[in-house]
């Protein structure tokens, strides 16, 4: 696993391919978007434009459920939840937007047995590898993207990856999972939302031959209950090298956090916060720190942080 | 609009090639554009994003006297063609902001403007103090309105005797430009503005934001986490308009212009108000690399209207 930022972000006009209602309430749209799609990573994000007025306002930020470098697609799902996700219901094909991305830190997969430092030039300390930084302004400034600075942990290799997914939050862990399958990754998806009714397809992980296991709240779908507690069973086998990467409403992030906390497994979530901008300007996507005063962003320190450094909030069971 | 703007002696001005700079209260500034406080960071960022060398001038975040963490999320709501923030002043403190931060932004060669912003008089003296005895800072900004933080500067910008006050607690430790930024919510602008300027500002710079809420019908609750937060973008730009037209007329010191700027023709409405230069508040946040295109409409409206120097069009709509 290899977590950082990948170097650039681009403002691209992406063209709407197709639209389609998934289960439920949500909705996929797979947009042209070649530069995003070449540099992004799993678990990035991107910040949407909806149109060109100032209403509404703000960009909207996704992460990405598909990334297709070589056909140059990126794939956004969601629920309608508000004015924006309702606007982008009505999307057509051949529709074009702004699309900023990708933002945020994302997770890279190295095959289980190669070297962590055998890419590019890191400085290793511990058992984490850092990218060089190179900020020197002068080749920093250039007309419409630059290159950001590859930041932040390289992780040494790993076992078993468990993916726990709630809800939406299971959109931006699919290109994980795909990304990790095909780097020959053991990985295990657990999934679970209220209803078979609100479960995304995630029959694209199942045949890339994740081991899928679903739960819903009133049994519709899977096992009847909480994802947690499906996780909960399979995450007691696992070994102190496995990897664990969570995305959901945050009691379900709590509740994995306190379970691979006493497990001893690392486990990295995705975590979501009111933004303005995705680009680190603001300063309004804050999360607290877990062990000292202050504040994360979620869009530069984040989207993904490591489970133990960040407060969750309510952290009891 | 007059024609009778000096052309600078290269002779390099004419209709076709308009002149965009200035000199703002003795800031050397290449055109009128200035990235305004809290939307840029201290320029870290932005590179990421956009062009800093687009800018005539850049204003770095609120800063202050010891570093501050910020409000409690959430921080930030989009509202009708605006948003509303309550940050909190996030910022490593002034000592790290002068030894680290501007020699770092300094060497994109543009010039750069501290926003400063204090719970007490003497605060302000100390950090006039800090960035005096810094390199590399063209301005101060005087943060006498952010309506964020409890103790803040809210009760400065309101009352022109602390407004007075907090521009002389400035302006007896730092002799360079010094800029006061006005708060829309003072009932008396004009007056603020005035006692500014008698305080030792020799620039004002408008609006800062609008005190608002805004609830989640859900949960019942105020969405941000400090339960007010300021108003900006294209929604406040009438009010700032207002200020600005209301303030350049009052004062003879140059004026920043600002609130819901997200192009070219929010420019020049400005400039007409009564800006010599105008900022880019949180339109930056929604099209980060929208300042060189600004910069080239303003070039392009000048060519088409036949204006030698924007700076021609300072308070051409006074009456």
């Amino acid at each position: 696993m290899e977590i950082g930022m990948s170097g650039k972000a681009v403002d691209e006009r992406a063209q709407v391919l197709s639209i389609e209602a998934g289960n439920g309430r949500s909705i996929r749209a797979l947009l042209s978007a070649p530069q995003i799609a070449s540099m992004a990573r799993p678990m990035q994000f991107v910040m949407v434009r909806l149109g060109n007025g100032s209403d509404p306002f703000l960009r909207r930020p996704f992460g990405l459920s598909l990334i297709n470098a070589s056909s140059g697609i990126i794939g956004v799902t969601w629920e309608v939840v508000g004015r924006g996700t309702e606007m982008m219901s009505n999307w057509e094909p051949g529709q074009e937007f702004s699309v900023l991305g990708p933002l945020g830190n994302g997770i890279g997969v190295l095959s289980p047995t190669a070297d962590a430092c055998s890419e590019g030039s890191k400085r290793v300390t511990g058992r984490y590898a850092y990218a060089d930084i190179n900020d020197d302004p002068k080749d920093a400034s250039s007309k419409n993207w630059n290159r950001v600075s590859p930041r932040g942990p390289y992780l040494a290799r790993r076992g078993h990856l468990f993916l726990i997914a709630g809800g939406t939050g299971l959109a931006p862990l699919l290109p994980l999972a795909a990304e990790a399958r095909s780097k020959g990754w053991q990985v295990s998806l657990f999934y679970g939302a209220r209803s078979s009714e609100s479960l995304l397809d995630c029959s694209g992980a199942e045949a890339l031959g994740c081991d899928v296991r679903l739960a819903t709240d009133d049994g519709t779908a899977g096992s009847r209950g909480f994802v947690t507690d499906l996780a909960s069973l399979s995450l007691e086998g696992a070994q102190k090298s496995d990897l664990a990467v969570a995305c959901g409403p945050a009691p379900m992030l709590r509740v994995v956090k306190s379970l691979c906390s006493r497990l001893g497994v690392e486990l990295w979530v995705s975590l979501e916060e009111r933004m303005a901008c995705g680009t680190g300007l603001c300063k309004g996507c804050a999360v607290k720190k877990a062990d000292s005063e202050g504040y994360y962003h979620v869009c530069t320190d984040g989207p993904v942080f490591r489970a133990r450094d960040v407060d969750l909030g309510g952290e009891t069971r | 609009m007059s024609a009778e703007r000096p052309v600078r002696s290269d002779g390099g001005v004419s209709m076709n090639h308009p002149d965009l700079s200035l000199s703002f209260a003795g800031i050397k500034m290449k055109n009128p554009l200035v990235a305004a406080s809290g939307v840029f960071g201290y320029g870290e960022e932005y590179v990421n994003v956009g062009d800093i060398t687009a800018f005539g001038a850049v204003t770095v975040k609120g800063t202050t006297l010891h570093p501050r963490v910020g409000n409690c999320p959430p921080r930030v709501c989009e509202t009708p063609s605006g948003m509303l923030n309550s940050i909190g002043l996030e910022n490593p403190g002034a000592e790290i902001v002068a030894r680290e931060k501007i020699p770092w932004l300094r060497n994109f060669g543009v010039p750069i403007i501290v926003n400063i912003s204090g719970d007490t008089y003497d605060e302000f003296s100390a950090l006039g103090a800090i960035f005096a005895g810094a390199e590399g800072v063209d301005a101060l900004e005087v943060n006498v309105s952010c309506p964020n933080v409890a103790a803040g500067g809210m009760a400065f910008g309101i009352d022109p005797r602390s407004c007075y006050r907090a521009a002389r607690a400035v302006s007896r430790e730092w002799s360079g430009p010094l800029i006061v930024k006005l708060t829309p919510n003072a009932p008396d602008i004009v007056g603020t503005a005035r006692a500014a300027v008698e305080g030792g500002a020799t620039a004002i710079s408008l609006i800062n934001t609008l005190v608002g809420v805004a609830i989640d019908i859900k949960s019942r609750r105020p969405v941000l986490g400090n339960v007010t937060g300021g108003l900006c973008g294209p929604a406040i730009k009438p009010v700032a308009i207002r200020c600005v037209y209301q303030v350049s007329q009052a004062v003879d010191v140059p004026i920043i212009g600002m609130g819901g700027v997200t192009c070219h023709r929010d420019v020049v409405e400005f400039m007409m108000a009564g800006a010599n230069a105008v900022a880019m508040g949180s339109g930056l946040l929604v099209d980060p690399a929208s300042p060189s295109r600004i910069v080239q409409g303003l070039e392009r409206y000048c060519r088409e209207e036949g204006v030698a120097n924007p700076q021609e069009l300072v308070g051409a709509a006074w009456r």
